[in-house]
């Protein structure tokens, strides 16, 4: 199935940039993640635990379940300024 | 003399034209740090309870830490410490930059100063010495135009001065002093303060060189910085654009208020408008980056828009809270609106957070039919109108029409026109920073109980909150010892100079660590815990002693969920800010009803003795 993905904020430093992605049937919000992460070299990646997602502009979890043509906004700010 | 110190305090009377120097005790240094913790100690040392905050007797005090202008990266603040005409209790306010460090260079930990000069003045400090100086030429000049006057008449480029424009000099309590064109300790009406005493500007110059304890430590701990915010792709975009990368992001998640509190992010802009104020959007307008003193990420730059409706030829990048305060609260989306409202603030000495939310508002009133546009001279404020925001904006600088009610902040118009106080988003009268508490519940705590109300920088577990760091955040049982240890882990990453965005530096006792390196003496974490805590109650006596008690600390009740909103991610939030008030309370010591500090934790901590004298004699 294909899925939309638009990233805010620092999300787009810690995961692959790009506006859809094919992935397998049924799959999860965090497994999409997963599949998402840049690899590569060593990363810190304990900031990305405080993101926030819109499915279809509903706010959804981690364990939302995504279906194909799903528009998922991926959100990730930090506090302070 | 003390590794980490300048080792002298100043102390100035604009009445009796009189500076006096001390030298910086240890016992002063040990137990409240520097910044606005040395700060608290002595406003309540040499002020008087009940003083007017725009009388003679405030005393206002530009404090630097023991980090502020060393090698230790991100030690680039200093604190501003007065009483509040805004709130009527204890203020400080930290702002980055140069001028703190450069305080400390001329010579001084910190500068206090109280009276009211008979005609304008500014405060020269340089290499040791301090001249009271006239600043009659300087009147009526804005922020920038003062700091490069004086640099030229006192023929110093690396002169660093914190001035107020317009706004201070005309006691605007939305006003504060701005350094380095742009930098602002902005909350709490700093530069009406400086504004009553007729003192335009603190002009500071030095050569000198502060010793620190460890150097090579200082410069093992750096290394490792360098390379932790190398390997962290987070702190790499922060780097690049700044605060502002969390602009669109926050409009969306929850996190900035939307619509004067009341809207809903995802539903009332959309994810396509929130990007027209993302860092990306902005940047556009990039000419170079731009760095407070000796910090690794650099987190500003300096824009150049000459083409939009308001040409600036040479602007800085508004930071998160400007580009929110000006941006999702009015419901307002032209990137051209932020640019030309930050810019005016920054020259006219106004502090962009009360400035956007008064003009929030006004603009909920003008929405529903309570203030007419007669009332607004002419402008038709409706939600977004962005030419509208600026026009506003602009009398609020100048002044002029309704600007000149507004310009005391949104509290005060409401007592004015006697109207629209149902629709005031403040604490204790202060509008409010874009960090919604319905999101991270911490900040609800602080926002209307800490004794600097209104304000994102402390008490850090409304940050952690907002950072994802703290599972379980709804549940308000038993938030008390890790909101109290929270909060003195913040009062001394602040009283230490430090930047609050060391956050990202990857090193969890980078706290302690700078402070043991810097100033030779041993800080573990439960020295943090003590001396922060002993701190905080510093900043709560002012308060008691005022006659302020936890009733008298308000909040506006659509902050934190009463009602909850009914749409998007935060639907449905109501927070218990009353049993997450008598959780720190507790912990703390303190009473909730008369707030007084229990003796015992008081003795436990030390270095109070005044306090206690003064709460426990009869
Ligand atoms: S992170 Fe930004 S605000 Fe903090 S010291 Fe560095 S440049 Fe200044």
């Amino acid at each position: 199935m294909k899925v939309k993905i638009k990233m805010l904020g620092l999300a787009a430093a810690y995961l692959k940039e790009r506006e859809f992605v094919e992935l397998p049937q049924g799959i999860t919000v965090e497994e999409m993640l997963s599949r998402l992460v840049k690899n590569g070299e060593r990363r810190d990646l304990s900031l990305l635990k405080a993101a926030t997602f819109f499915v279809n502009q509903e706010p959804a979890g981690r364990d939302t379940v995504l279906h194909d043509g799903d528009e998922v906004i991926i959100i990730l700010h930090m506090a302070g300024g | 003399m003390l590794p980490g110190y300048a080792g002298k305090l100043l102390f100035v009377d604009l009445t009796n034209n009189s500076i006096v120097e001390e030298n910086l005790s240890e016992e002063l240094a040990r137990n409240f740090i520097g910044g606005y913790g040395i700060g608290a100690k002595i406003l309540y040392d040499m002020m008087p309870p009940g003083a007017d905050p725009l009388g003679p007797e405030n005393i206002i005090g530009f404090t630097t830490g023991p980090c502020t202008g060393t090698k230790a990266f991100f030690g680039s603040r200093y604190t501003l410490v007065h009483k509040s005409p805004v709130t009527g209790g204890w203020n400080d306010a930290n702002s980055g930059g140069f001028f703190g460090p450069e305080l400390k260079k001329a010579g001084y930990d910190a500068v206090f100063v109280r009276g009211r000069a008979p005609k304008p003045v500014y405060l020269y400090i340089h290499d040791g010495k301090a001249e009271i100086r006239d600043a009659s030429h300087l009147w009526g000049k804005d922020t920038k135009e003062t700091w490069a006057e004086l640099q030229a008449e006192l023929q110093l480029p690396g002169l660093r001065v914190a001035a107020i424009g317009p706004a201070g000099e005309k006691m605007s309590l939305l006003a504060c002093p701005i350094n380095d064109g742009h930098r602002a300790p902005g909350r709490g009406g700093g530069g009406a303060v400086m504004g009553s005493k007729n003192l335009k500007a603190v002009a500071v110059y030095g050569t000198g060189k502060i010793s620190v304890a460890d150097p090579d430590k200082i410069r093992e701990i750096n290394r490792q910085i360098a390379a932790n915010i190398k390997n962290n792709p987070g702190a790499q975009a922060f780097s690049t654009m700044g605060t502002g990368s969390s602009t669109a992001a926050s409009a969306l998640s929850g996190d900035s208020p939307v619509k004067n509190w009341s809207g809903v992010g995802i539903t009332d802009i959309g994810a396509e408008n929130a990007e027209k104020l993302s860092a990306a959007s902005l940047d556009k307008y990039k000419v170079r980056k731009y760095s407070c003193f000796n910090c690794p990420l650099g987190c500003g730059a300096i824009y150049r828009d000459v083409k939009g409706r308001w040409p600036l030829e040479e602007t800085e990048r508004p930071e998160y809270e400007t580009s929110s305060a000006f941006g999702s609260l009015l419901l307002n989306t032209d990137a051209d609106v932020v640019l030309k409202c930050n810019d005016l603030c920054n020259r006219y000495g106004l502090d962009t957070i009360s400035t956007g939310g008064t003009v929030a508002w006004a603009m909920e009133c003008y929405n529903r039919g309570i203030l007419t546009r007669a009332e607004l001279d002419g402008i038709d404020l409706t939600w977004g109108n962005g030419e509208a925001i600026v026009a506003l904006t602009q009398k609020i600088a100048d002044q002029e029409g309704c600007g000149a009610i507004l310009a005391h902040g949104s509290a005060y118009a409401a007592e004015k026109y006697g109207k629209g106080k149902e629709y005031l988003q403040t604490a204790s009268g202060i509008e409010l920073p874009m960090h919604d508490p319905r999101l991270a519940p911490g900040f609800a705590r602080t926002y209307q109980y800490d004794p600097t109300p209104g304000r994102h920088v402390k008490g850090s577990l409304g940050l952690m909150q907002a950072f994802g760091a703290i599972p379980d955040k709804y549940n308000y049982s038993n938030t008390g010892p890790m909101d109290v240890r929270a909060t003195a882990a913040q009062e001394v990453e602040n009283c230490a100079g430090l930047c609050t965005f060391i956050s990202m530096c990857g090193i969890m006792d980078i706290k302690e660590q700078f402070l043991t390196a810097v100033t030779g003496r041993t800080f573990t974490q439960e020295d943090t815990y003590r001396t922060g805590l002993r701190i905080l109650n510093m900043r709560h006596a002012f308060n008691l002693r005022e006659g302020l008690r936890p009733a008298d600390f308000t909040i506006s009740p659509r902050v934190v969920g009463k009602p909850p909103l009914a749409d998007g991610p935060l639907k449905g939030v109501e927070i218990d800010t009353r049993q997450l008030a008598i959780n720190f309370f507790t912990h703390a010591g303190w009473d909730m009803e008369t707030g007084k500090p229990s003796l015992e934790s008081l003795q436990q901590l030390g270095g109070l003795e005044k306090v206690i004298a003064d709460l426990y004699t009869v």
